[in-house]
């Protein structure tokens, strides 16, 4: 009779401490939302107007987010599974990334945007950066870390084309750039990276379509749209 | 009790075949040999180990031309082993659809040695350096996701890739270190100046004359054994109007390095006219004849050359002999790299 009541009991412990174990790590979803202004962004059907009134229809949104760090409340970090991720506005599953987190509520989030240099020096990569992705210079190696391919009768690009191919690793051409980001009320829900494509084409820096419909090498330009593009996020809890 | 028996046999066979098939994947390593006196190579052996399979698939896909556009081209067509894998007599390389390319095929010889590739040295990795003209469109012209699909679906490049990484999975990263296995192989060091410094062989006095000469002026770039220090400089060649070409600005943008391209290696350069980051100079004597009497100095233009080069016509004479020396016949001959035969054999189908 002991010997099924020792078990009961065991039974018992186990359950509270799974359970504990349970309550102790909270999967949080971080979502990434693409916006004009407060437009939500649609691809290939819908023309919006930038900062400098100059319409523009996206056909394409692709970035990396990388080293994704949380802080909870009591300033211990949480670190996403992957590295890194490519964010694909076409590609809805690459919108949602998964963390493990505390029971405590987050009040900060951190990345880069971009790829590190040590991975760029390496020779081929696999996974999100596998150059099949579409995000990786041939000619002079490296990574294209934010990508927008769109179309602007501000243009005078051929086709009216208006391509920003953002990256370079190399001193005096870095375009890697680190995001910090703090929440207004701690979340202890799923979060929402709001990125406000406005910002862009002008934000830290006022590049007009009409001027700069292009940009596919590293340098000045690539410098000067990553400061805008590290302007363009935000935090904000799922309605 | 027969039933049970004949499962039991199936699942031992399976257990068995499944433990059959891991054994298989045994690759047979080379060992690559660093030759008697030269420095350490830079490519990272460790992670890409050369293995027979490996190099197999790599030429296998060198000398491909369906992996071009339009299925014409393969790498071999512009790297062509008795041109030290340069384009025989070809100023600028031709790509797809008529294109001529910007530069020179630079020949693929110790490429273990170098650091960045490309007459810019734009490319930081040598598992990297297939993809730019793959995809370039006036080189080769093609999709990268095409090309995995047609190395997928192609009767026998997934037993090439299980052969040389153990599965069947067409990746990337296996095209470019299958591509390195090979050009890996490609080491020089063969020639009669090689045998000389063995101590196989003796120069002729021109070929000695000519060496005294070249190690007073010459090899402050040039540097033994593998014949270039690795460095950019602009040896004073104006800009040429129709291609533009600024060099190593074009991926530092730094305007110090306008015009400079990197020092070539002078092994084999017998056999590799025409000479110049675009071609420019179609034989030896008229790389000389530039150094003496056409160096242009601008801005940027090698502190070593700033009066041009000083060469008699005596000492051009056994400079060319010299460099005659350098002539790797073992190299441009050697069966294995798989240039010898088909190579040139395709010359025939596709128009140079």
């Amino acid at each position: 009779m002991m010997k099924y009541l020792y078990a009961w009991l065991l039974a018992i412990v186990l359950f509270v401490a799974s359970n504990r174990a349970v309550a102790q790590t909270n999967t949080l979803l971080l979502r990434c939302k693409h916006q004009l202004g407060d437009a939500i962004l649609q691809l290939h059907t819908q023309q919006y107007r930038n900062g400098f009134d100059e319409p523009i229809t996206f056909h394409m949104l692709k970035y990396y987010l990388s080293n994704i760090v949380l802080t909870d409340t009591q300033g211990k970090e949480w670190k996403t599974k992957n590295f890194i991720y490519l964010i694909d506005e076409n590609d809805s599953t690459s919108k949602c990334i998964s963390i493990n987190v505390g029971n405590l509520p987050i009040v900060a989030v951190s990345f880069s945007i971009g790829v590190d240099s040590n991975l760029q020096t390496a020779g081929v990569q696999s996974g999100v950066l596998d150059p099949l992705k579409g995000m990786f210079w041939s000619w002079n190696t490296g990574y294209v870390y934010a990508k927008i391919e769109a179309q602007s009768a501000a243009s005078k690009a051929p086709t009216h084309a208006v391509s920003h191919h953002v990256g370079g690793y190399l001193q005096q051409q870095n375009a890697l750039r680190k995001v910090q980001l703090t929440a207004q009320i701690p979340i202890r829900e799923n979060l929402v990276l709001v990125a406000d494509l406005q910002k862009w084409f002008n934000s830290v820096h006022a590049l007009p379509i009409a001027q700069y419909p292009v940009c596919h090498t590293p340098g000045t330009l690539a410098m000067q749209l990553a400061d805008n593009i590290a302007q363009m996020f935000s935090l904000s809890k799922l309605p | 009790m027969k039933q049970t028996c004949c499962i039991l046999l199936m699942v031992i066979m399976t257990v068995l075949g499944v433990g059959w098939i891991n054994i298989t994947y045994k690759p047979k390593v080379i060992a690559w040999i660093v030759p008697k006196g030269w420095p350490k190579p830079t490519y990272r052996f460790a992670q890409n180990r050369l293995t027979e399979e490996g190099v197999a698939l790599g030429k296998t896909l060198f000398f491909d031309p369906q992996l071009s556009a339009d299925g014409t081209i393969a790498c071999a067509d512009c790297h062509q082993q008795f041109a030290a894998f340069t384009t025989y007599e070809h100023s600028l390389s031709h790509g797809v659809g008529n294109h001529l390319t910007n530069r020179n095929a630079t020949a693929l010889q110790n490429l273990a040695w170098q650091s960045n590739f490309m007459q810019d040295g734009g490319i930081n990795h040598l598992d990297v350096q297939f993809l730019a003209p793959l995809t370039a469109p006036n080189e080769m012209g093609a999709d990268l996701e095409k090309v995995v699909q047609y190395l997928q679906k192609n009767s026998r490049y997934p037993l090439l890739f299980k052969a040389a990484f153990g599965d069947t999975a067409v990746t990337t990263q296996r095209i470019g270190k299958a591509f390195s296995q090979y050009l890996l192989t490609l080491v020089s060091y063969n020639s009669k100046y090689d045998k000389v410094m063995r101590g196989e062989a003796q120069f002729i006095l021109p070929e000695q004359l000519g060496y005294e000469i070249f190690k007073k002026k010459c090899v402050s770039c040039h540097r033994e054994p593998l014949f270039t220090d690795g460095s950019f400089r602009n040896i004073g060649m104006t800009l040429d109007s129709t291609l533009h070409d600024v060099g190593r600005m074009h991926i530092t943008l730094n305007a110090a390095d306008s015009l400079k391209f990197r020092v070539p290696s002078l092994r084999n350069v017998a056999v590799t006219a025409p000479y110049g980051h675009d071609g420019r100079f179609y034989s030896l004597y008229n790389v000389f004849e530039h150094y003496r009497n056409q160096v242009v100095g601008g801005p940027t233009t090698d502190s070593l050359l700033r009066r041009g080069l000083p060469l008699s016509n005596y000492e051009i004479g056994q400079l060319t002999a010299f460099l005659h020396t350098l002539t790797d016949s073992v190299f441009l001959t050697n069966p294995q790299f798989g240039g010898t035969s088909f190579g040139t054999l395709k010359m025939g189908n596709h128009p140079h």
